[in-house]
């Protein structure tokens, strides 16, 4: 059955429209919206979840998840917030990323080796991760205090500019660009889609599946570890409790948003990165207007189940077999 | 042969012969862990989690997962605590139960009516309901010293009431489930969607029914935390519909859906309460808790997937 040009026009563009309907809606009713510093500070709170959000859509590409990216940022973040006041900081991004990476292959070979399904194993490391973090910082805040000039270096991270552009905004784009190289444009990519949309026959036509979710994870991980030092420079300090607490269900519902389907074969990374920015958008429009801090979860939730219901509504005027509205 | 009755008995009792063997051994190296007032505070600190996991094997058995599990406790434990001091506690708790249940439906609805997948519309409610909760209280505590509240606190000779609540739970659940045509529907919806639709069920109203049933759970586990703590706040229950999940995985439901029991859930509930309070009395610090928490449950599916990968 034909779709409809309606709808044709609804998946690609869908969530531009929505963008730029809530930017038009924001500078109307906030002066303080449309000016540069704004922009800056949206598009830097976009990044750090986008950034994330690029891994967990290779994950969920690949039809799994991983809940513990919330727990990771956090350990990743202390870790390299240490290492930034007693060393260098190219010790520091190294470790950061080292961590998070670490990780995620960690979550890989359990998921892979010992047969855990996917959203157990990520879940208990989601525990133990957090359980880290706190010991590793005594749960107490750290902040960020060593010579000017390496803070300086470290600050660029999350609040630098290249050619007057924010360096949080181009490390996305770039993440971006090249995961979807690798998603669209490379046997690698068109393997983790293979193995999301059905593993079985991923199996039996001689992928290496366990390989590809190790290498997915890892992904994940190290996006996750971006993130993290974005983050830390940006706030110039960390708190193993409180980093990142809910962030991994933040990072799967801007996916989500994005249109990446979570019963795996396909990852739309352009949708992805759309969803983040119109999350930070929502949530700057509510800090614009001063609402307390619990109506971004409020928004945040709303706007998910109205973009899933959306689509659900669609299919279910097709009702095609295997979705939920099926009778 | 032989070994498959073992493990078949496993699979049934091991989570059984695990908390009896862990329950013996702090018995006899903590004096404190085997004081009668501690063993029956294991009992009532397992109450919320082991109620709401009652709701949550139901839904992991349809083959479905709610998100919103520890929201919906919140709201609903908020709402009662708030209207305890205006219309009593029975009518409140009444009220906050029908609300449980209301918002399950909210869930199902959407799952089934908008053909939202289970895990996304439990995820945006987690937080819709979450906020509804902050809005409610205005981020403060509420509290309420009305008698009848706080009696479903007391202990029957060591058995706490809510301990009591908490297993006519658990029969209710075994009942609806194992005797009950919907319970057998909630296994062929669980185990098999396509095949369950193409033989007749209403695998829509299975669904609702069970995000319902849910929401009930959740409130009654609500309702038992906001009993154990005299209080509530909008962050109560942060993060417990995870928990709930691990307890309900523990016992040895699978996530695929299809299979599980009430006894392993309400074992696993158990095992939980005990590894934290044991942990309590040897001062483990709670950083470390959260460690052992994961470590148990990785081991316990590692040890159930390497099972799998060397034995199929």
């Amino acid at each position: 059955m034909n779709q409809g040009w309606f709808w044709k026009i609804w998946e690609r563009f869908g969530l531009l429209f929505v963008i730029l309907a809530g930017i038009i809606g924001l500078s109307f009713s906030s002066p303080n919206f449309l000016t540069v510093n704004n922009f800056k500070n949206f598009v830097n709170q976009a990044a750090v979840v986008a950034i994330a959000g690029a891994g967990m859509t290779f994950a969920i590409a690949g039809g799994g998840f991983d809940l513990s990216v919330g727990s990771v940022l956090a350990l990743a973040a202390c870790v390299g917030a240490k290492t930034l006041i007693n060393g260098s900081v190219a010790a520091s991004v190294m470790a950061s990323i080292g961590i998070g990476t670490g990780i995620g292959i960690l979550n890989g070979l359990i998921i892979t080796k010992l047969r855990v399904p996917t959203f157990i194993a990520t879940l208990a490391m989601m525990t133990i991760v957090r359980g880290i973090a706190l010991i590793y910082t005594k749960g107490r805040d750290i902040n960020i205090i060593t010579e000017p000039s390496k803070e300086a270096v470290y600050k660029f991270f999350g609040g630098g500019y290249v050619f007057s552009l924010p360096v949080p905004m181009l490390l996305m784009v770039v993440i971006f660009v090249v995961f979807y190289v690798i998603l669209r444009h490379t046997p690698f990519g068109r393997h983790v889609c293979a193995v999301g949309s059905n593993e079985e026959a991923a199996i039996n036509s001689g992928l290496n599946v366990d390989r590809i979710k190790l290498i997915v994870f890892a992904l994940v991980g190290l996006t996750t570890a971006i993130s993290a030092v974005i983050q830390t420079s940006q706030l110039m300090g960390v708190n193993g409790g409180t980093s990142g607490l809910g962030f991994e269900l933040q990072a799967i519902a801007v996916v989500v948003l994005g249109g990446t389907s979570l019963n795996g074969g396909r990852g739309k990374l352009f949708g992805t990165m759309m969803g983040a920015i119109l999350v930070a958008i929502a949530n700057n429009g509510l800090n614009l207007h001063n609402t307390p801090i619990f109506y971004q979860y409020l928004v945040l939730g709303l706007i998910l189940l109205m973009a899933v219901s959306i689509d659900g509504l669609r299919s279910r005027f097709f009702r095609p077999a295997g979705t939920w509205s099926e009778r | 042969m032989k070994t498959n009755n073992f493990r078949q008995l496993w699979d049934r009792a091991g989570i059984f012969v695990a908390l009896l063997a862990i329950v013996t051994i702090f018995a006899f190296i903590n004096p404190g862990f085997r004081k009668p007032a501690n063993l029956s505070n294991i009992l009532q600190q397992c109450t919320p989690i082991g109620i709401a996991a009652i709701g949550m094997t139901f839904v992991i058995i349809s083959g479905a997962l709610d998100l919103s599990v520890g929201s919906v406790m919140a709201l609903t434990a908020c709402v009662m605590v708030g209207l305890i001091d205006v219309v009593g506690f029975y009518p409140a708790f009444l009220i906050a139960i029908t609300f449980g249940f209301c918002l399950g439906l909210i869930n199902g609805l959407i799952v089934t009516k908008m053909g939202v997948q289970p895990f996304i519309a439990t995820l945006g409610t987690l937080w819709v309901y979450r906020a509804f909760a902050y809005i409610y209280t205005q981020n403060k505590p509420m509290q309420s010293a009305d008698a009848g509240f706080v009696c479903w606190g007391e202990n029957i000779c060591y058995v706490p009431r809510l301990f009591v609540v908490m297993v006519l739970c658990y029969l209710a659940g075994y009942f609806l489930l194992y005797h009950t045509p919907f319970g057998r529907y909630v296994f062929a919806v669980g185990s098999n969607r396509r095949a369950a639709i193409l033989s007749g069920i209403n695998v829509a109203r299975v669904n609702l029914f069970v995000f319902a049933l849910v929401g009930f759970f959740s409130a009654m586990a609500g309702a038992a935390l906001a009993v154990r703590l005299w209080s509530a706040k909008a962050d109560t229950a942060l993060g417990y519909e995870l928990m709930v999940i691990a307890t309900v995985v523990l016992g040895g439901t699978s996530l695929k859906g299809g299979s599980g029991t009430f006894a392993g859930t309400f074992g696993a509930a158990i095992l939980f309460t005990v590894i934290y309070n044991a942990m309590d009395m040897f001062q483990v610090q709670s950083y470390w808790q959260k460690i052992a928490l994961g470590g148990i449950l990785l081991l316990a599916l590692s040890l159930d997937g390497l099972r799998r990968k060397y034995t199929v």
